[in-house]
């Protein structure tokens, strides 16, 4: 229970609060009954809104005003920085969690993953697909029109749960040991799978691969005669045609 | 800068064209360092997406075509060579940013920091500090450095916005439209702190004020740093309440800064 009375910073209850309640509270140190004695007192609550702007101001002005930009301190991290440049960063550092954490974060971006992560960049989940259907359908949307290679080869639609594959293989134009492999994958309603790759194998040796474009299209050319493999590397699984002859 | 803006655009958006390959006759130990040079860059793609297979498969490759492309790229700024590249090696990009620990928090999508990474990489390598990266290694690992500092740069973001209301934020970090207006920003911050300093007693109050605005700290935290100047955290919070009492009664700075 609050006493109402006038003391000289104006503040109407009792027992009044001080500069100290005032700018722990807006450090966020509040009990209830400073919080209850803003709420009951303007006056207080003006002179907590008065500190609140200074304290704004001064952190919208100075909050990391002192900090190298991201591009300095992986140049830091680099050594990549001229000698004065180094050393005040080096300086900063000793004073700054903020950066000293930042640096550790690329530090450990440079150290911990490697350059070359095979492990783990390559999909684990193998997706084995199966043939629904074989004969002439619609031309694979986003194929070139006018080809003057091939004559009209096998098409194929392979599928495995919301998985599908359209797949046209033809005989190349006066070459007729070699093949064009067409594909159309779409993923339900997943987002594109553009700068994925689909790679034709003949066990572990790679024989062609291709970017898979915004339309799920792609093309192999070349691809010799044989028992081969369709190996289409998504973000998430890798997809294959065991077994498909070329 | 626009160009490679178009370049992200270009590569993002359907074409309805499709990549093709075909599958290489030569063995690649047969093929010198001027042969590499002088190829067509349809050819060079078809290699580096074959290495490039090859590496995701744990295979030994060959990098030197992935070089030659980057080099095209960056020194020759060659748009359609770095078109591939960004194609060729998105997937490794943002698997990089999803290993981060901030991205999960972020809020932002993968897609953004890896054409974030892939600008940054772009500004940050001319053709002259080129020839500093000896190969695809030194050059992909600096890629993934500059994806690190996308993410490094959306966490200072995030802390702005956990230090500031919104409205703050935008005042305090709008985008500057030109260099002049940045760097006319960065002097009235330093002619600020310069002039607030000049209002400061002693080694407490310019620790006080250093702490509790420059590096976002609360008193306590202050305290735990600097036992040697303070005794207690109620020290901390007496020197701040004076330093915020003067600055708050000081008629000069309400007009100058408009506070």
């Amino acid at each position: 229970m609050f006493v109402h009375h006038q003391n000289p910073s104006g503040c109407t209850l009792t027992p009044p609060l001080d500069d100290l309640d005032l700018i722990a509270a807006l450090d966020g140190v509040i009990d209830v009954n400073v919080r209850a004695h803003l709420q009951a007192c303007s006056s207080c609550a003006r002179r907590a809104n008065d500190l609140a702007i200074i304290q704004q101001t001064l952190q919208q002005r100075f909050y990391r005003m002192f900090c190298p930009s991201s591009e300095d301190l992986l140049a830091f991290q680099q050594r990549m920085i001229n000698p004065d440049r180094y050393i005040s960063i080096a300086n900063h550092l000793h004073d700054c969690q903020h950066c000293t954490n930042e640096l550790r974060m690329l530090e450990q971006a440079a150290t911990n993953t490697g350059i070359f992560p095979s492990i783990g960049i390559f999909p684990t989940n193998r997706i084995a697909l199966r043939l629904e259907k074989q004969g002439l359908f619609p031309a694979i949307s986003g194929a070139p029109s006018n080809r003057s290679y091939g004559s009209l080869g096998d098409q194929y639609i392979y599928r495995a749960d919301r998985i599908r594959l359209m797949l046209s293989i033809e005989r190349t134009f006066g070459r007729p040991s070699r093949s064009i492999v067409t594909g159309k994958l779409s993923v339900g309603n997943a987002r594109n799978q553009h700068g994925m790759t689909a790679s034709i194998l003949s066990g572990e040796h790679i024989l062609g691969c291709s970017l898979i474009d915004t339309l799920g299209c792609f093309t192999i050319e070349d691809v010799p005669s044989g028992n081969l493999t369709l190996s289409l590397r998504l973000r998430d699984y890798e997809v294959v045609v065991d077994s498909l002859r070329v | 800068m626009q160009a490679i803006s178009a370049t992200f655009q270009a590569s993002t958006q359907p074409t309805g064209t499709i990549r093709r390959t075909r599958a290489l006759a030569v063995p690649n130990q047969a093929i010198d360092a001027t042969e590499i040079e002088r190829m067509s860059l349809t050819i060079l793609e078809r290699h580096c997406a074959i290495e490039g297979e090859r590496f995701y498969r744990g295979q030994p490759h060959d990098t030197r075509f992935g070089y030659e492309l980057f080099r095209r790229a960056l020194v020759e700024r060659d748009e359609i060579a770095w078109e591939y590249i960004f194609n060729q090696y998105r997937g490794l990009v943002e698997s990089w940013v999803r290993r981060s620990g901030a991205f999960a928090s972020s809020g932002e999508t993968s897609e953004f920091f890896v054409v974030s990474a892939f600008t940054r990489f772009w500004q940050a390598i001319s053709a002259e500090r080129f020839a500093s990266f000896a190969s695809l290694a030194a050059l992909l690992h600096y890629l993934q450095l500059c994806a690190s500092c996308v993410v490094i740069d959306s966490v200072r973001a995030q802390s702005w916005a956990e230090m500031m209301p919104e409205e703050a934020i935008v005042f305090a970090r709008s985008p500057y439209s030109s260099p002049d207006e940045e760097a006319m920003e960065r002097v009235n911050r330093t002619e600020f702190w310069e002039y607030i300093n000049a209002l400061l007693n002693d080694e407490a109050e310019r620790v006080v004020l250093f702490n509790s605005f420059v590096m976002g700290m609360k008193p306590g935290d202050i305290y735990a740093r600097r036992t040697d100047l303070f005794s207690s955290v109620n020290d901390v919070y007496n020197v701040k309440r004076n330093v915020l009492g003067r600055l708050s009664r000081n008629q000069d700075l309400r007009q100058q800064f408009d506070i």
